[in-house]
């Protein structure tokens, strides 16, 4: 209990998102409601570029990526990589396919179909956010 | 002059399909005729192989087979039409024979040649007698007589055998077409050909390969085969087997009879009689004029297909060929869809990116929403065609994905028979339903705590022409009035099912009810 007035009195940081999508119009809707939302965003335009902010920064709580991305590596190994080297990082996938892919989505994802509803995304992003 | 030799002459005989047959009272007969013509207490229907004869017919000999050492009716009788031996003790040729010096002591030998219309002879119709005889004209003639029907009723239950051959391999043939419709995987109609033709041809082993032409070799996929015989798995080079690659390339059957014999695989036969192949038979199944399967059927030993196994394999390879060309553009096409689809989506997501980045400034926050959900209701109506491949769409899956964001406590109630919907009218019902959902929610049933929503349908048979009644009927909300103002969302609901009208609406006490109607056909129509 004091812990958490403690941990209360300080200013919160908002959790970071990791936006991956290669589609600049999107990129930019995405971020607009992940800050909307009150979260930081970060962008990233493919997998590879994802990685390599991975890779940098350890304050990335969320990833919110793509499948469907033409460069580098696609989104879905993208979305393996990131559960099998940061397992504590929360995965919401999005694609223009109708159903989640044949593949199985990692464990602890979630999958949108586009044009998502923004309001279902960031309550999941919320949702994940509270799993501390 | 003789135009056969010994193994071709057998061959002749075994494609009658007569050795080791039961009695039949067709030869039975002829045999009985014979032997009371000739007066003689023997009288048979012999068929001559190499090694044995065999008795199709016999009077008084009490037997269906005799080695061919000791026969009358051996090699050289099969050199002449008729042969008449008087008193066989004397006949230098039989006067050695063991039947004829020891038990049962025959001594009258007549025969008349059974011969195919080719020349080649069979067989002979024969009277044998324990004592020394004579036959006159009448009875020679009789017996030349007998031997021609003979000859007859074998061509004729050949022809009959071939003709319900025939008759169950189209049946076959028609069957697996069948099939074939539900088969979209391309290995299991290339499996399904080999196995039916493997059968149908006496094979022993049957099966289908991938070809791969820049390294000529082919991947053998997994075989049938009859009991006792192995498997080829794994990949062969055809160079390594012979030269009749060449063929298949150009798209020809291979009917090898005999890999000893045959000069494409003469020089190879030992390594294909190491992998179990004596004869082998081979169709090329060609993708836009490119070799890519080979269905095989092997033997362990020479084999010799008749003209008809042949023709009945052209006929199995065209249908082959044609069932993996269409699979391969069903292939083709449900990629090319997703394809579409997956882009369409994407582009819906931009128009909703590029609306609200456009309106972010707006204040009326209603009217940007209202557009955000109508793209959404398009993209969701979208979705359930995709999953059709666009083509007709169950009336229930539609209104289903219209209504689930709207309905999240279970108060819309959807009923309905099936009805598949085309993909216009998919899209425009999706539409419509969508506002009517928003506007029930904002000011109709779904805006107070207790109120509902029904959406049913039926199909009305009162006129011609079957018509769909959608009836939205809203229950325990607030009291409603129509519209002041006629906004794009009215005139939405007002376009109907296929876009002219047949919207009845009524505003009343009890809430919302909507009718609308539209002729069957069209909503089907795609």
């Amino acid at each position: 209990m004091i812990g958490t007035t403690i941990a209360s009195q300080f200013p919160k940081v908002p959790p970071v998102v990791l936006v991956v999508e290669d589609e600049p119009l999107l990129r930019m809707m995405a971020v607009d409601m992940v800050e909307s939302a009150g979260f930081e965003a970060v962008e990233a335009t493919d997998a590879t570029d994802a990685i390599r902010i991975l890779e940098q920064r350890t304050d990335i709580r969320i990833v919110f990526t793509d499948i469907d991305m033409p460069r580098g590596v696609d989104g879905m190994r993208l979305a393996a990589a990131i559960r099998d080297r940061w397992p504590p990082i929360e995965i919401i996938i999005t694609s223009g396919q109708v159903d989640a892919p044949d593949v199985s989505l990692p464990v602890r994802s979630v999958f949108f179909s586009k044009p998502y509803r923004e309001n279902e995304v960031i309550a999941e992003m919320r949702r994940m956010a509270s799993l501390q | 002059m003789r135009q056969y030799d010994e193994a071709s002459r057998s061959r002749t005989l075994h494609a009658f399909n007569i050795l080791d047959t039961p009695r039949e009272p067709a030869f039975d007969e002829l045999a009985q005729i014979a032997s009371d013509v000739c007066g003689t207490p023997i009288a048979v229907v012999n068929l001559v192989d190499t090694k044995r004869q065999f008795f199709k017919a016999e009077v008084g000999l009490g037997v269906r087979e005799t080695p061919l050492e000791t026969s009358f009716c051996g090699q050289a009788i099969l050199s002449e039409d008729f042969m008449l031996v008087p008193d066989a003790a004397l006949d230098p040729r039989f006067s050695c024979n063991p039947l004829v010096t020891g038990e049962p002591g025959l001594r009258f030998y007549a025969g008349a040649l059974l011969k195919t219309p080719d020349g080649v002879p069979i067989g002979t119709v024969c009277v044998l007698d324990y004592k020394p005889r004579d036959l006159n004209e009448h009875q020679i003639r009789t017996l030349r007589l007998l031997a021609s029907q003979a000859m007859t009723q074998l061509q004729l239950r050949r022809a009959l055998a071939d003709q319900i051959r025939t008759a169950n391999r189209q049946r076959l043939i028609a069957e697996l077409s069948d099939r074939f419709r539900e088969i979209t995987d391309i290995g299991e109609i290339a499996q399904g050909a080999a196995v039916l033709m493997g059968e149908a041809l006496g094979a022993r082993r049957a099966g289908f390969g991938v070809v791969d032409l820049a390294s000529e070799t082919v991947e053998m996929q997994p075989n049938w085969c009859a009991e006792g015989v192995a498997p080829v798995e794994g990949t062969y080079r055809f160079r390594d087997y012979g030269s009749f690659l060449d063929d298949l390339k150009v798209g020809e059957l291979v009917a090898i009879q005999d890999v000893e014999l045959d000069e494409r695989t003469r020089n190879f036969s030992e390594a294909l009689k190491g992998i179990g192949i004596r004869a082998l038979f081979n169709v090329p199944v060609l993708e836009q004029g490119k070799l890519n399967l080979v269905l095989f059927a092997h033997y362990p030993e020479p084999f010799f297909w008749s003209d008809e196994d042949i023709a009945f394999a052209r006929q199995l390879a065209d249908r082959t060929h044609a069932a993996v060309a269409k699979a391969k553009a069903e292939l083709q096409q449900e990629v090319l869809n997703q394809e579409l689809s997956h882009r369409l989506k994407n582009t819906l997501a931009m128009v909703q990116a590029i609306a609200m980045q456009t309106l972010r400034s707006v204040t009326e926050r209603d009217a940007v929403e209202a557009l955000n959900n109508r793209i959404h209701a398009l993209a969701q109506a979208h979705n359930v065609l995709l999953q059709r491949s666009w083509s007709a769409a169950p009336m229930k899956e539609i209104v289903e994905a219209v209504v689930a964001p709207f309905n999240t406590e279970a108060r819309c109630h959807v009923s309905g028979p099936t009805v598949r919907l085309g993909a216009r009218a998919a899209l425009s019902l999706s539409l419509l339903l969508h506002e009517l959902a928003t506007n029930a929610v904002k000011y109709g049933s779904l805006s107070s705590p207790e109120g509902s929503v029904e959406v049913s349908w039926t199909i009305i048979q009162d006129s011609d022409e079957p018509e769909l009644v959608l009836g939205w009927i809203e229950k325990d909300g607030p009291e409603v009035s129509p519209p002041k103002r006629t906004g794009f969302g009215s005139r939405l609901i007002k376009l109907g099912l296929i876009g002219t009208g047949g919207v009845e609406l009524h505003y009343s006490k009890a809430g919302l009810r909507a009718e609308m109607r539209a002729p069957l056909s069209q909503i089907q129509k795609s």
